[in-house]
């Protein structure tokens, strides 16, 4: 059986109620994938689906789970899926130093359009205090006035600003896994 | 573990032993978690605004060079593409400013002749103005309208419909459904209004879980008898409803346990401009 086969009985491990389930379990595959690709893992999406799938099936079998937690369990066996993943191919996909180069006129030659775009999807999920907040930190260099202005500490407003990224889920949360197919109701995440 | 940790970690520059520990404490520690991607958003500002050292970028661009980093570093910047475009669009010349130039010209305008006649009707007006609104204020509210004052807090009640085809006492085969509340932007409090189709009896409590932050708010409910449909009522504060996924679920208490009645999804965002 591939990753591919999470069933409704898997999923009840993370939460009585389907509904939350789904939505753990996609958070769950989320920060996996997101901490696989920091571990530098070529296939961090098909590694963490593996490793959730494969750690959902043995805490349905009983695992003993007290000391990691399933969560803790699931990362735990996420390095070994990527060393399997890493024995089967090994080749790195890396970017060219041109690309890198096509990257930087990118940031110079944005197009204006989608920008605007997006600044009205933006203003339109957050409310306007919290997306000025955001906007301005995304583009001011020093966060020393901002933090002052609101009077929290630097550390406080990272996490601050990136909770209101993840809001933004379909501009701003990056890479997401594949979401299984379930009829919650909920709609699917923007891979 | 400081930012300078994390970042050499994120940059694929830590020694293997450190970075195992850290791998692992992001599994058993979703606060630390956050702060991780929270410094990696950052680090994605940083190298933006090359703010990195040429030793920094050369490692950012080493590390990131994968497939879906690039993709976190793509939806990075369409935030900042829309926060200069918001930028572009609040700066003017300070020459072409048009409190600038009144600033400039007052000192003039102040010494012309004409300008006490000018200051008494203008204050004459103004006064006049404060005075209807002060007047008449309050009566030009209408009865429940949602608008707050000052010293008023604004109410949205909504009134939850959507049921899974999971929850207890189900038709099988419904679809699960979810509600979209959309807050406006001044909403203190939210209403969160259910209909029971049976009697009560003992008292319910409610918890509103969010799926997103794994945060549980434990609830009082009110209950308005009724003919035909009984209504429960669970109030809570907009801010403890950040926008994003929720499931509000209603619980009898039977003795030492407690009966779920019903369950509801529901999505929270708010208005737009």
């Amino acid at each position: 059986m591939s990753a591919d086969s999470v069933t409704p009985d898997l999923l009840a491990i993370l939460h009585p109620d389907p509904v939350v389930a789904e939505q753990q379990y996609r958070r769950l595959l989320s920060d996996l994938t997101r901490a696989m690709e920091w571990r530098g893992c070529h296939d961090p999406e098909g590694v963490a689906a593996e490793a959730v799938y494969r750690g959902l099936k043995k805490a349905a079998a009983g695992v003993d789970l007290s000391q990691a937690g399933l969560r803790g369990f699931v990362f735990g066996i996420a390095k070994l899926v990527a060393k399997e993943g890493w024995k089967r191919d090994t080749r790195a996909q890396q970017l060219a130093p041109e690309t890198w180069e096509q990257m930087a006129s990118r940031r110079r030659d944005h197009e204006a359009a989608e920008a605007q775009l997006t600044l009205a999807s933006i203003q339109r999920v957050l409310p306007e205090q919290e997306w000025q907040m955001l906007l301005r930190y995304s583009t001011e260099t020093d966060h020393e006035d901002l933090c002052r202005e609101l009077g929290v500490e630097p550390g406080y407003l990272r996490v601050k600003i990136h909770r209101l990224r993840k809001q933004l889920r379909p501009l701003a949360a990056g890479a997401l896994p594949r979401a299984r197919s379930r009829a919650t109701g909920l709609p699917k995440e923007s891979a | 573990m400081d930012d300078e940790v994390v970042a050499n970690f994120l940059l694929g520059t830590l020694d293997q032993e450190r970075s195992e520990r850290l791998f692992d404490r992001l599994g058993t520690d979703a606060d630390f978690f956050e702060r991780v991607a929270a410094c990696e958003d950052d680090l994605i500002l940083r190298w933006h605004h090359s703010q990195l050292s040429a030793a920094e970028r050369e490692q950012f661009e080493r590390a990131y060079a994968t497939p879906a980093r690039q993709h976190r570093i793509r939806a990075a910047l369409a935030i900042v593409q829309a926060g200069e475009a918001w930028r572009s669009s609040q700066t003017m010349p300070a020459a072409a400013h048009p409190a600038t130039e009144r600033r400039i010209g007052s000192w003039r305008w102040w010494r012309a002749p004409i300008a006490m006649p000018r200051l008494a009707i203008a204050t004459g007006t103004a006064f006049l103005v404060l005075a209807v609104a002060v007047t008449f204020w309050p009566w030009a509210q209408p009865p429940g309208s949602d608008t707050a004052g000052p010293n008023r807090s604004l109410t949205f009640a909504t009134t939850l419909t959507a049921i899974g085809d999971k929850g207890p006492g189900e038709e099988p085969g419904r679809t699960r459904n979810y509600d979209r509340v959309v807050l406006p932007v001044q909403t203190d409090v939210v209403q969160l209004r259910v209909k029971l189709d049976a009697p009560v009896g003992q008292p319910l409590t409610a918890e509103v879980l969010s799926v997103d932050a794994g945060q549980a708010h434990s609830l009082p409910v009110e209950v308005h008898p009724a003919e035909l449909l009984t209504t429960a009522v669970v109030t809570m504060s907009a801010s403890d409803l950040p926008n994003g996924d929720y499931v509000l679920t209603l619980a009898r208490a039977d003795g030492n346990r407690s009966t779920v009645i019903s369950r509801h999804a529901f999505r929270v965002s708010r208005a737009g401009r």
